[in-house]
């Protein structure tokens, strides 16, 4: 190996050439008091709340108290280097991470460093940690699904683009695993995924982005971790990382991006210490009094951005951002409720908007020169999946409940119903998905309907099969259909199902064609249905993929082949 | 540098404020300053007194006859009302923190700042007649120039006025330039095929 001396003196002359000598202003104070991740430092008279600072030792701090004559300020990084009476300095900004297509695929820290060796992340684009959630007039009802291959989750409580839906449940009843599926399905899809890990152990997050990777979604998805070890004030900001980083993508391209917080328990935790040793007074269960405001303002920025659209020239770019280009209604706000713009820029808002767009544009004379477009950094959703730890299944406890009051639903993951084989181990019947149907596709609402009163009938009968009693054929026949469904929903893990299986699955359990099946033979048909259709009938998954509706054709069509695999299957066995 | 608890920083400033005005209106705020200075002095030489004073456990009373036989007569009437109240109050262990109070408002009245200087060589009286002179320009104020010698800054100056620190040191001028080196080279590194023959990209 040789050095190349040349090469390397003129960067160094380069660098010294363009040294301009300058005098150094700053505004400083000095550390009084110093331990356990906070210092109290004496002067910055002028800091700001939520200023970032900086130590002599390159550490980084953020103002978190103002006092008559010192600041309070927590340490975001290793403050075994600091002494008291060090310097410190404000650097005038507020905490900002690194975001932009730099940061995709990596593992980082809430700081944006990274933590998988593969190098500095060079990006030109920060956003602030702290941004104030869109207002009314900027968000649009979530109507989209964000498919989470689970068919408990995506049948009965289905989640959409820009909902917040909390999973909660106890230690180990498989909440991050709903999590790690949720992100490999997305796989092919359009959707980023944000993985932020608080307060987990360095190993478990080790194996969930070995499995990420593994599976190939890696190559969409950002994890960042505060783990354990990691200073609280770390993980305290880990989620608003996150959360800003998904947001980058949300503003500037549209895209849509899911956020997961694991957990925000440990983040409330952080929090507290935080909190009591600056000495800020504790409330019920020694939280601090803005534990909410902790999560709200964190989940409500998860939203779906509204769309706008306009009439633009047809051979406009695809990409047009240039809002000046667009044609405009000549009577503007005054024009007829049906070719109505939105605003005076001669935008339309929302899908309804784009109705009216498309019945302007259907209604001019020259409306082959033109067409409807959408602009591409407006549209965009920020999913949030926070997940809770609850203790012996308290969810009335006081981060639960703050939580599922802020969230647009709750997925209940119960042990009885690990233990029991029910795997995902998920609560059906007290499960809630708030946006609901709006956000599922025509088939998949048909084949669920039915299934969710297949199930509400078993719950409240499931109490006769224990008894072991003889049952009328009415009952019986509910006891049977309910204990397939249930067989049906189980799932391993990462095997996540596309929406067109999952149809398909749920249409053979519901149109009765496993009621005859042995319970513990329905996983193996199941399995053979699925690849019995993608074999010998794949145009059928495509007309579902494509169109998302199951019509009577499609399904007659569908019934005929269950029955003949049936058939089969039965020979077999 | 002084360690004064943030609560008794804001009481000291209450108390300081209405001594200061009365003073003005006396036009005794020079010598307020320097006898509270002094008290202030012979308190921090005896902490015994301080905590005599400060005791709840004596007497109210007892302390105001105390006061009133230690200081009337000796100090100005001001400082010996101005102590009452504060017995009265209970807040004598506040005096060392009233002083300072006193003695920064009094400054800035008085239009005179501190400022730290540090330098790697004594300063002559003409270029401290001239830092002066800067400084006045700069923020109006009267610079009270408390000079340090730090010949580890090599040359040239570091001035600290309040919270602002200005450092044209050549110290600090090396640490620039070595971090801005050390910076882009960890950037180049990202390329070390460049610099390097038959090494990895």
């Amino acid at each position: 190996m040789k050095f190349r001396v040349d090469e390397i003196s003129s960067v160094i002359t380069e660098e010294i050439r363009q040294y301009r000598s300058r005098v150094d202003v700053a505004e400083v104070g000095r550390v009084l008091e110093l331990g356990d991740g906070i210092a109290r430092v004496y002067g910055l008279s002028k800091a700001m709340a939520g200023e970032l600072l900086e130590f002599e030792n390159g550490a980084r701090g953020q103002v978190f108290n103002l006092e008559e004559g010192s600041v309070g300020v927590v340490i975001l990084g290793d403050y075994l280097g600091i002494k008291e009476g060090d310097e410190v300095r404000r650097t005038g900004e507020l905490l900002s991470v690194p975001c932009g297509d730099a940061v995709i695929g990596r593992v980082v820290d809430p700081l944006g460093r990274p933590l998988d060796g593969k190098g500095i992340i060079e990006t030109p684009d920060r956003r602030p940690l702290e941004f104030k959630a869109p207002g009314i007039a900027e968000r649009q009802p979530v109507n989209e699904p964000l498919q989470t291959g689970i068919k408990a989750i995506d049948a009965m409580i289905p989640i959409g683009r820009g909902q917040r839906e909390l999973i909660i449940g106890d230690r180990k009843t498989g909440k991050t695993a709903i999590a790690i599926d949720t992100i490999i399905n997305q796989k092919g899809g359009d959707v980023l995924c944000f993985y932020v890990a608080i307060g987990q152990k360095e190993s478990t997050v080790v194996a969930v982005v070995d499995k990420l990777r593994e599976c190939g979604a890696m190559d969409y998805t950002v994890v960042i971790s505060a783990s354990a070890s990691d200073p609280a004030p770390l993980q305290y900001i880990a989620p608003y990382a996150g959360a800003a980083m998904a947001e980058y993508f949300m503003y500037s391209h549209g895209q849509a991006t899911l956020c997961i917080y694991d957990d925000l328990t440990k983040q409330a935790h952080a929090y507290r210490q935080l909190s009591l040793l600056l000495r800020r007074p504790p409330g019920r269960e020694a939280y601090p009094g803005d534990v909410f405001y902790l999560h709200s303002r964190l989940l409500e920025r998860s939203c779906k951005v509204r769309e706008e659209y306009a009439i633009v020239a047809k051979d406009a770019p695809a990409d047009l951002r240039d809002r000046s280009k667009v044609l405009r209604h000549p009577q503007g706000l005054k024009a007829p409720k049906e070719h109505r713009p939105d605003d005076e820029a001669g935008l339309f808002h929302r899908p309804h908007g784009k109705h009216r767009a498309d019945a302007w544009l259907s209604s001019l004379s020259d409306k082959a020169k033109y067409r409807v477009h959408r602009f591409r950094d407006t549209g965009g959703s920020m999913t949030a999946l926070p997940i809770i730890e609850t203790l012996e299944g308290e969810v009335s406890a006081y981060i639960p409940t703050n939580v599922i009051s802020i969230t647009d639903g709750q997925i209940y993951l119960e042990p009885d119903l690990f233990f029991a084989g029910v795997r995902p181990a998920v609560n059906v019947g007290i499960s809630v998905s708030r946006v609901g149907g709006n956000a599922q596709r025509k088939a998949m609402k048909k084949v669920a309907g039915s299934l969710r009163l297949d199930l509400a009938a078993y719950r409240e009968l499931e109490a006769f099969a224990q008894l072991g009693t003889e049952l009328d054929p009415a009952t019986q026949r509910q006891l049977d259909r309910g204990a397939r469904m249930v067989e049906l929903l189980k799932q391993p893990q990462y095997a996540p199902f596309p929406m067109a299986d999952q149809v398909i699955s749920l249409f053979a359990g519901a149109k009765g064609y496993l009621d005859d099946l042995p319970v513990a033979k329905i996983r193996d048909f199941e399995n053979g249905l699925r690849k019995h259709v993608h074999d010998e009938f794949p145009e059928i998954q495509e007309e579902l993929t494509k169109k998302g509706e199951l019509t009577d054709e499609l399904a007659g069509k569908l019934s005929k082949i269950i029955e003949n695999y049936k058939a089969q299957f039965m020979n077999k066995s | 540098m002084p360690n004064f608890d943030d609560q008794d920083l804001s009481l000291a400033k209450v108390y300081a404020s209405s001594m200061m005005a009365l003073a003005k209106e006396r036009g005794e705020e020079d010598p307020l300053g320097e006898e509270l200075a002094a008290l202030a002095a012979m308190l921090d030489s005896d902490p015994t007194i301080v905590e005599y004073l400060s005791s709840p456990t004596v007497n109210e009373d007892r302390r105001r006859e105390l006061l009133e036989k230690m200081f009337r007569g000796r100090a100005s009437d001001l400082l010996v009302d101005s102590l009452q109240v504060l017995n009265r109050n209970g807040r004598l262990g506040l005096v060392a923190a009233v002083e300072h109070a006193y003695h920064a408002m009094f400054e800035e009245w008085r239009g005179r700042v501190e400022v730290s200087v540090r330098a790697a060589a004594p300063l002559s009286p003409p270029q401290q007649a001239r830092l002066r002179e800067v400084i006045k320009k700069k923020t109006g104020k009267e610079a009270d120039l408390m000079l340090e010698l730090d010949t580890g800054l090599i040359g040239g100056l570091v001035v600290q006025i309040g919270d602002q620190k200005l450092d044209a040191s050549v110290r600090r001028k090396l640490e620039t330039i070595a971090m801005a080196l050390s910076e882009r080279a960890s950037r180049e590194l990202q390329q070390v095929g460049r610099y390097v023959d038959g090494a990895a990209v």
